[in-house]
């Protein structure tokens, strides 16, 4: 017997189920996404309709797959790999960290907890860290640096470990830090990233959850992140939604960086954050630099915090977008994918380099 | 716009319910989709639309003055060719040329004369370059049966389902479609359903799983990967380049199929192929019949000697890699598989030449020839996504000197790979009843089953967002 043919209407009434049945089992995260976007009469609607879906789907236990799907666990489908309105920008500055408590003797889990309830990096058995502050320039950023005696030293027995998270622009620039650590086998490095994530949206993605997993499991002493990429959205925040860039969405912002950070720091880790580079669009450079601010100033209040600017690491001499950029062995090469948002590899290793130049300021890593 | 996403949805709705109402009315019909085409197009950028425009025009008028005049008809097809390679030219290979350039005469120098651009290629520019030069060559040949009418051209050239990333189709597969007359409103809807379903799957669940999983980190670090995690990277890559492209024809040739256009098909299992002319008889189907056609051929196939004929294939598959991309690691990949070809080629003609007859292989042989010939094409993928032809030697290189566990691989990862690659060996009559099963129940079940696969696959299991399409970048 042979397939039956449809009439038009019928395959619209395929069509028309298909996508009721569909958006009734994703009723809950169709409207938060409805909630996230931002304040126009298509939000209102689309809040309207999602809401009516999510109390239909509610109603006849639709929502149960998904409630199972995404209860569990906040890591689903994330990539892992082993290897008030703020000011208006900060650019061109580079902060590094206090030094890295590390010792030869004591193992390296202990070396990275050793200092987790003080700000001031405790030395190692072996190693004295003092601070004090220097200037350094690079052809993009200008340093505050630190200069230490002795510094930490890591081996290949007792690695420093390092957890890259972030959104997918983390991607590349772990790919990158794993390029290095290829060089540096005195490094162990562990990349987390989800795309489409942010700090903004926990119900799509819960990140102070994953970064607190990643201490636990990996015991970092260092921690990089980046996010940025998807952030300009409406959060969610004590029942209210708060639109981007508002006096409640940036305290609430604020306040959730400063967490992050925290939270790693707390442990004994260090973090340096990695701002948004410059983007190809105009709209969206200007959203990065303003995100921006809340990082460096949230790194600037954290003494184990360093702020690595991404933004200018990625302009040209002209302080424009640039897809070519001269790289650490002078040659020019393509360091941005053909979306004008994304690193290549060559993006990945400038941006790894630029994070490890501040590594290397509090650490030593055993050849 | 991508197949998987709501606006497409949206879109859809409205184009298939407005195609249908209009159907019996032809001209009225092809301008509808013409103008659906143009937006679906203009969604990746205006002056993306206004390039496809002129190209349009330009092709429109070759192939008219081909097919009308008496004299000069070759000069006429070199200028049509050249001008439908400028463009392809410029966006595509202008970056590597200048860039190649730069280093090799020690960059500041050369960058006044040519500057390295930022150039955003357009969505699917090679796919157009296939269809306008097919079609000026085969007016040439005389191969156009009908002089189509400008809006038919245009259409031909933008129709949206493979607009963006084929298949490739000839004038004379779809014309006659837009033409003809529809009497009876009849969908094939439950193989459209069925290979929607079955492309988002294989790109959302397989593709994006593995490359989000392994085969991104082994491409990019593989010294921080043991040889088993390599080794299965490879197989991976390959198990993802198959979902990720013959996902995404699944799609184009479902969407096409609801209003009610046959496209041809694209991809026929092609790692089960026992020889490399096999798997390129299996694999970009409409890709190798264009290179069979409009390049292998006219450089003479295999009419000349043995030698002439080797450097034909060799030749052809050298410029399938480099169209793939502008980089030297294309062009090894191409290599590769023309090489390879030739080796096979001089294989069979020894056996000829002793008056022996083709060999029937066991099926111990058929396994051999099968796992040799996709060891092979998986080894050539190495150049094929590797970004530079250091980071295949190093990916290489890995698989020889790092034995031990595969720390980085996960069931989950080996079963993708499994999948990916073994369920190309189901039987055809499978895929048959399953179309059919689907096809005798009632459009309210249909409807209802179609939308909980679709929650499962995007909402539940794709729920970390699509990675861009491989082939979309071509």
């Amino acid at each position: 017997m042979r397939r039956r043919l449809l009439r038009p209407w019928q395959v619209v009434v395929i069509i028309v189920v298909a996508l009721l049945v569909g958006a009734l089992l994703g009723a809950e995260p169709l409207h938060s996404r409805a909630d996230s976007l931002d304040p126009s009469p298509w939000r209102t609607a689309a809040l309207a309709v999602t809401g009516s879906l999510a109390e239909v789907s509610e109603f006849l236990h639709l929502d149960r797959p998904w409630k199972w799907a995404s209860g569990p666990s906040e890591a689903d489908g994330e990539s892992a790999g082993s290897g008030s309105s703020g000011p208006s920008t900060v650019m061109g500055t580079t902060t590094t960290l206090n030094g890295l408590a590390g010792s030869t003797t004591s193992g390296h889990t202990s070396a990275g907890h050793a200092t987790a309830s003080t700000s001031a990096p405790a030395a190692g058995s072996s190693s004295t860290t003092t601070s004090s502050s220097t200037t350094t320039s690079s052809s993009t950023t200008t340093s505050s640096s630190t200069t230490t005696t002795t510094l930490p030293l890591f081996t290949v027995e007792e690695p420093l470990r390092v957890l890259m998270v972030g959104d997918s622009m983390m991607t590349m620039v772990g790919y990158g830090m794993m390029r290095q650590a290829e060089r540096h086998p005195a490094m162990e490095v562990q990349v987390a990233t989800k795309v489409s994530s942010g700090l903004v949206r926990p119900d799509f993605f819960d990140w102070p959850k994953r970064i607190a997993r990643g201490l636990s499991e990996f015991h970092p002493h260092v921690v990089v992140m980046i996010f940025g990429g998807n952030e300009k959205q409406t959060m969610r925040h004590e029942g209210k939604s708060l639109q981007p860039f508002s006096e409640a969405w940036s305290a609430e912002y604020a306040r959730r960086v400063t967490g992050a950070i925290a939270m790693c720091t707390d442990t004994g880790a260090r973090v340096i954050w990695m701002g948004m580079p410059i983007m190809r669009s105009p709209k969206f450079s200007e959203t990065c630099r303003r995100l921006n601010v809340f990082y460096a100033t949230a790194c600037a209040e954290n003494p184990d915090a360093a702020y690595v600017d991404g933004y200018s690491l990625f302009a040209d001499e002209s302080g424009q977008y640039s897809a070519y950029l001269v790289d650490s062995a002078g040659q020019r090469k393509l360091m941005r994918e053909k979306d004008g948002i994304h690193l290549t590899n060559a993006g990945g290793d400038r941006a790894a380099v630029a994070v490890m130049q501040v590594l290397l300021e509090s650490v030593r890593l055993e050849k | 716009m991508l197949f998987p996403t709501w606006t497409f949805v949206a879109f859809f709705l409205v184009v298939f319910a407005a195609g249908w109402a209009l159907v019996r009315r032809r001209r009225a019909w092809q301008g509808f989709m013409l103008a659906a085409s143009y937006l679906f197009y203009a969604f990746w950028g205006s002056e993306f639309a206004l390039l496809l425009a002129g190209y349009t025009v330009v092709n429109y008028l070759l192939g008219m003055a081909m097919m009308t005049a008496r004299r000069r008809r070759g000069l006429l097809l070199a200028l049509a060719v050249a001008v439908d390679l400028l463009p392809l030219a410029f966006y595509k290979y202008y970056g590597f040329f200048a860039f190649s350039l730069s280093e090799l005469f020690g960059g500041e120098g050369v960058r006044g004369v040519l500057p390295l651009l930022d150039l955003v290629v357009p969505v699917g520019i090679s796919f157009t370059t296939f269809r306008g030069v097919s079609y000026v060559v085969d007016a040439h040949r005389g191969n156009v049966q009908e002089q189509p009418t400008l809006l038919e051209f245009s259409l031909f050239m933008s129709f949206f389902p493979y607009l963006a990333a084929g298949p490739i189709v000839r004038n004379s597969e779809v014309l006659p479609q837009f033409r003809a007359r529809v009497e009876r409103r009849r969908i094939d809807a439950s193989r459209a359903l069925y290979l929607i379903t079955l492309g988002l799957v294989k790109k959302v669940v397989i593709g994006d799983f593995l490359a989000r999983n392994l085969v991104d980190g082994v491409f990019a670090a593989p010294g921080q990967y043991a040889s088993l995690d390599v080794v299965i990277g490879i197989h991976a890559y390959a198990a993802q380049i198959y979902c990720d492209f013959s996902g995404y024809t699944d799609m184009a040739i479902g969407v096409a199929l609801l209003l009610g256009v046959s496209l041809p098909r694209n991809f026929d299992r092609p790692y089960t192929a026992e020889s490399l002319r096999e798997f390129w008889r299996r694999w970009h189907m409409t890709l190798s019949r264009w290179l069979r056609d409009y390049l292998y051929i006219p450089l003479g196939g295999s009419r000349g000697s043995t030698l002439a004929t080797y450097r034909n294939v060799i030749l052809t598959m050298l410029i399938a890699g480099i169209w793939h991309g502008a980089g030297w690691t294309f062009a090894v990949w191409g290599l590769l598989h023309g090489a390879g070809q030739a080796v096979e080629h001089a294989l069979i003609q020894r056996r000829k030449r002793r008056g022996l007859p083709p060999v029937i292989p066991s099926r111990i042989g058929l396994v051999v020839r099968r796992i040799v010939t996709l060891e092979f094409v998986c080894l050539a993928w190495i150049f094929f996504r590797a970004d530079s032809l250091s980071t295949a030697g190093a990916v290489i290189a890995r698989t020889f000197t790092a034995w031990g566990s595969a720390p980085s691989v996960s069931w989950l990862v080996v079963l993708a790979v499994v999948v990916g690659i073994g369920f190309q060996y189901l039987p055809d009559r499978l895929t048959q009843w399953v179309e059919k099963t689907i096809s005798l129940r009632a459009p309210l079940l249909q409807g209802a089953v179609f939308g909980a696969v679709l929650f499962v696959i995007v909402g539940l299991l794709g729920a970390e967002g699509m990675t861009r399409f491989i082939y979309i970048g071509f």
